[in-house]
């Protein structure tokens, strides 16, 4: 059975083009809710006219739709609360030049 | 703390792809023979200003490479801001190489200007046709605007300044030919040069920063006053210039615009500091460059706009200026923002829907990022070199900066060349 650590490494692959950090690290993935094959991921972007939030969240669907034993995936795109820097891990700031 | 400028950047509402495309290809190429046939022409850029190559150079710079880019650029943005669709879809894919010819003929009349200005009037107006068709088409996609923000009304005024400004140009051209204008037409060529620097680029530049710098730096909080103040001041100078012209007074009104370009790099740096985004990629370092110039030229702008003695000193400023504001405010701040934009439209194009199914490459993959820091740094010395050979009348030194630019040129146009056949796989 498909675990919610298995669907965070899954999405981990998705990357944004522009920043070129992953999806988990950048902190934009809020929540991952996994029952009989039905995956549930709450997620935000980092800005809400972020161009390329279509391509992300669709990438995040498509990234898990593939693991064994995903039935469904519903992705929720909400912009409450609202994305900040400190939701990044300690490599994605440093990778955006935090130090 | 206001509301922050934020952006999109494609929607089921822009044109098509190679609609756009063929703006940004053309454009690209227009900025490589400015390079070269200023490199192969150098011994012409010093001295008095209205002289046929140095107005040829100029118009390949202004309407050849910046306002092509600026008319690709809207036509896809224009309707993203919008949420709403292009007015002609049509007008956009032919409207370009009615423009084209145009250009193609002001500056081609312009070079040969020595052998005679009789067909000028001819190509001045192809040029005005397919300018007041552009203008037209984004007025009329403008019209469906549902909220007003600082960017649509700086977009606004900035196709308003682009019609005066073909209108004065149209006027100028048909002076050429027919020499029917009262008064000097040094005088209407100065309003036309004022109204395209301060009115139709600075609204570009300022309206286009206000969307896109927040979006690509990751700024959301920070205060806006200073965007909207340097707005009303713009206008209000540009106004009152067009007075100062019918009146026949120098522009003293230049004071006002200076503040209000002041501020607006005020409002920039406001937006820069409170970036999350600490490390400036290559398009971001580009447009910071350009916002490095905007003070120097400011300045110069205002020395010439009201000063009346000691006129080659005046002349020389004018030839710094006039290089300075094309090949480092909107060089740099286009370069910069097609190295965001480009990338992201053909990836767009190609990628976003394999994201998540395969391995796609990202932005930055693009390019040659290496080749982008080559030229970025050669663009970075070559620019100045050529203006510090302007101020010292050395032709040699012009020549080495021009060296510079054209080789920087080259390899910009091939980075662009790499984004735009980058296959898919």
């Amino acid at each position: 059975m498909v675990s919610e650590k298995l669907i965070l490494t899954a999405l981990k692959h998705v990357l944004d083009p522009e920043i070129g950090v992953n999806i988990v690290d950048l902190g934009l993935v809020y929540e991952v809710k996994v029952g009989n094959g039905d995956v549930y991921i709450q997620m935000t972007m980092t800005t809400p006219g972020c161009p390329l939030h279509e391509s992300i969240s669709k990438g995040a669907e498509e990234a898990v739709r593939q693991l064994p034993g995903v039935e469904n995936v519903k992705v929720d795109l909400v912009w409450e609360p609202a994305w900040t820097p400190e939701r990044m891990s300690d490599w994605a700031k440093k990778q955006l030049g935090w130090k | 703390m206001s509301t922050p400028f934020s952006g999109n950047l494609t929607t089921p509402y822009t044109p098509p792809f190679k609609v756009v495309r063929q703006y940004f290809i053309v454009a690209t190429i227009a900025f490589i023979l400015l390079n070269g046939l200023m490199l192969f022409s150098y011994q012409y850029i010093q001295g008095y200003h209205f002289q046929p190559r140095l107005l040829a150079f100029v118009h390949i710079g202004v309407l050849g490479w910046a306002t092509m880019i600026i008319m690709g650029a809207m036509t896809q943005l224009v309707p993203v801001i919008l949420e709403t669709s292009l007015y002609s879809v049509r007008i956009a894919r032919w409207g370009l190489w009615l423009y084209l010819a145009g250009v193609a003929g002001i500056t081609g009349h312009f070079w040969l200007l020595a052998g005679g200005a009789g067909g000028m009037a001819s190509v001045a107006i192809t040029a005005f046709l397919a300018i007041i068709l552009f203008v037209a088409n984004i007025g009329l996609t403008l019209r469906k605007v549902k909220t007003m923000n600082i960017t649509v009304v700086h977009i606004i005024a900035a196709i308003l300044y682009l019609a005066t400004v073909a209108t004065f140009g149209l006027l100028l051209g048909l002076n050429l030919s027919f020499s029917f204008l009262k008064g000097n037409h040094l005088n209407y060529l100065a309003l036309h040069a004022a109204i395209g620097f301060a009115g139709w680029f600075s609204m570009v530049i300022m309206g286009v920063s206000y969307k896109l710098l927040p979006m690509f730096s990751l700024s959301y909080t920070y205060r806006t006053w200073p965007g909207w103040t340097a707005f009303w001041l713009v206008n209000i100078g540009i106004l009152g210039i067009i007075v100062e012209f019918i009146l026949g007074n120098p522009f003293y009104s230049a004071v006002l615009i200076a503040a209000g370009l002041f501020l607006f790099s005020y409002q920039v740096w406001l937006i820069m500091a409170g970036r999350m985004r600490k490390t400036l990629d290559l398009g971001l370092r580009h447009t910071m460059l350009a916002y490095g110039y905007l003070p120097i030229t400011t300045l110069l702008g205002l020395y010439i706009a009201l000063s009346h003695g000691i006129p080659v000193i005046r002349q020389r400023a004018i030839l710094i200026f006039g290089f300075a504001v094309i090949f480092g405010c909107i060089t740099f701040l286009v370069i910069g923002m097609m190295y965001k934009i480009v990338p992201f439209l053909v990836w767009f194009h190609k990628y976003s829907d394999k994201v998540g199914k395969e391995k796609v490459p990202l932005l930055k993959d693009m390019f040659s990022e290496r080749i982008g820091h080559i030229h970025f740094w050669l663009s970075n010395i070559g620019v100045p070199v050529v203006m510090g050979g302007l101020f010292i009348e050395n032709q040699v030194i012009v020549a080495i900066g021009l060296t510079i630019t054209f080789i920087s040129s080259l390899l910009f146009g091939y980075n662009m060349f790499t984004v735009f056949t980058k296959r898919q796989g």
